[in-house]
């Protein structure tokens, strides 16, 4: 998985969890969410500065709120892949959004340790628009 | 199909068991060492976190009292860390007096703490802590430190009186707004912020870009008749209409697979149960049509004497009729029942002879076919309707007809 690049960043160094909350483009192709959605990269881009500014509250199942705060944000569009990775082929790199959230809650850092939670799932509001075929 | 998503507002983000995301996925964590960390310091922490986003730019002021609150909470986590071992220590112990080595234990923490509260807050140059030293910079952001800790308890300030706005100096596109919302008396804040939200005012006599006027307005134009709209007339109407309201739509992501199926199955019900409810009611529309044309054709037969009467056709005329003018309807019909009664008894129509007109064989045959017909048909069709019927489907045996009638004659 691209997000192996990822893994030189140095960010806080406990209790910190690392992964993509949206990855929109893979290999220049849309990615199909499971309910049939894509992101434009510009759109995920807007929306997770926006994220950052108001948000960074991090949940659990989106069922309980307030479990971590996010503390590192990276949308990885071309542009930002070059300019920070020049050593790496941009083309390669999946465009979406690395995040690293600091863990407060005992059980849910225990359950990402136990594997149960594996991904991320981001939760607000938007317009779906039918994409021509 | 796919769809896009746009407009987003994002307020969380969970970990979860299965992302909607396929590639959504936790790629690394690193572990703490001590273990969790304590429960009083989650809000402390959560709380600077959101007062020193990573995101925002940092002073050198900013980063050295970051720093020193960074150093203070080490030390706390420290002698936090160290009362949570000594107490499980104790209580994981076969001691017999726990009761009592508990509460040393707490006395111990609450000295501790108290003399790491004074040292903070002295006003003298350095202080040496468990073997750290916090440097007089970071000493000098400790006031800032101990302001940002009284902001987390202090109630809200209440909001000054907002400054009244100087009428002069308002645009008179937002006068004209002000006073339509009846703000007889605004404050800047106000005034600023509906002028960020109204549109500009158009320049007189400029033609408009229709491609960039909105739907609403654009309707709205061609229903007042002007094709070449100008800017100001654009601006004028933008500023007049109520805008469309664009709901924003659950991306639902936030919701468990559980959830999601559980209000996918509920819309699916509701619209198969409207599917429903329409079907039903065409189909009752159906059969309450299908009995009234019966209706109405029954009508008809019983006016079977009226010239080219066709009861099924007859019938739909008269269905028409009376829906759609149900008073004709009430004169017509006493109209047409008596119609009907005086051409079947009149003179005009009376059959003469048993075997109807003439005597030779193409008379036979006409009478025989047109008997036939009277018999078959579903309409009250009479012995004349029958023979004109067999007259005009059979030229060669209504000319023979003929030819006998001036043969007799």
């Amino acid at each position: 998985m691209a997000g192996d690049y990822f893994r030189i960043a140095k960010v806080s160094p406990e209790r910190v969890v690392y992964g993509w909350a949206s990855v929109v483009e893979e290999a220049g192709q849309p990615i199909v969410d499971l309910q049939g959605d894509i992101i434009a990269p510009a759109e995920l881009e807007r929306a997770a500065i926006d994220y950052v500014l108001k948000s960074r509250d991090g949940g659990e199942m989106h069922e309980r709120r307030g479990v971590s705060t996010l503390v590192a944000s990276l949308v990885t569009t071309p542009e930002i892949v070059k300019a920070l990775f020049p050593a790496i082929d941009a083309t390669k790199v999946p465009v979406g959004w690395v995040v690293a959230f600091k863990i407060h809650d005992d059980a849910v850092w225990k359950a990402v340790q136990d594997g149960q939670y594996i991904g991320f799932s981001i939760h607000g509001t938007g317009q779906r628009e039918a994409v021509a075929a | 199909m796919a769809t896009r998503l746009t407009k987003m507002e994002l307020d969380e983000i969970s970990l979860v068991d299965a992302a909607a995301n396929p590639k959504a996925k936790v790629v690394l964590y690193k572990r703490d060492p001590r273990g969790p960390v304590a429960p009083v310091l989650v809000p402390l922490l959560a709380r600077i976190a959101k007062d020193y986003p990573l995101a925002a730019p940092l002073s050198f002021d900013d980063a050295v009292m970051a720093r020193s609150i960074d150093a203070i909470h080490g030390e706390l986590c420290e002698q936090l860390w160290a009362l949570r071992d000594s107490l499980s220590s104790i209580l994981q112990s076969d001691a017999a007096d726990k009761g009592a080595r508990l509460r040393a234990s707490m006395a111990q923490f609450v000295t501790a703490l108290d003399a790491t509260i004074g040292d903070w807050f002295d006003d003298s140059a350095a202080v040496t802590k468990s073997g750290r030293t916090l440097t007089a910079e970071q000493r000098t952001a400790l006031p800032l430190f101990r302001k940002t800790l009284a902001g987390l308890s202090a109630p809200p300030k209440e909001v000054p009186a907002m400054k009244k706005a100087d009428k002069t100096k308002i645009a008179k596109h937002v006068l004209a707004a002000l006073e339509e919302l009846g703000l007889t008396e605004p404050t800047e804040d106000q005034v600023a912020k509906l002028e960020a939200r109204l549109p500009k005012p158009g320049v007189a006599g400029t033609k408009a870009d229709k491609a960039t006027i909105a739907k609403s307005v654009l309707a709205a134009l061609d229903e007042l008749g002007i094709t070449e709209p100008t800017e100001e007339q654009v601006a004028t109407l933008t500023a007049r209409l109520p805008v469309p309201e664009e709901k924003p739509e659950d991306v639902l992501k936030g919701l468990t697979p559980a959830a999601r199926a559980l209000v996918e199955k509920a819309q699916a019900d509701a619209a198969a149960a409207t599917k429903a409810a329409e079907e039903a009611g065409k189909v009752a529309k159906a059969e309450r049509e299908q009995r009234v044309t019966k209706e109405f054709i029954a009508k008809a037969q019983t006016l079977a004497a009226l010239p080219g009467m066709n009861a099924d056709d007859f019938g739909v005329v008269l269905k028409g009729i009376a829906e759609k003018a149900p008073e004709a309807w009430a004169k017509l019909e006493p109209l047409l029942k008596s119609a009907h009664e005086a051409i079947r008894t009149g003179a005009l129509f009376v059959e003469k002879g048993a075997g109807g007109e003439g005597s030779g064989a193409a008379a036979a045959q006409v009478d025989a076919k047109a008997k036939e017909l009277v018999a078959k048909s579903a309409t009250g069709l009479t012995l004349v309707q029958a023979r004109v019927k067999v007259w005009e489907s059979e030229p060669e045996l209504y000319a023979a007809y003929r030819r006998e009638q001036r043969e007799e004659g």
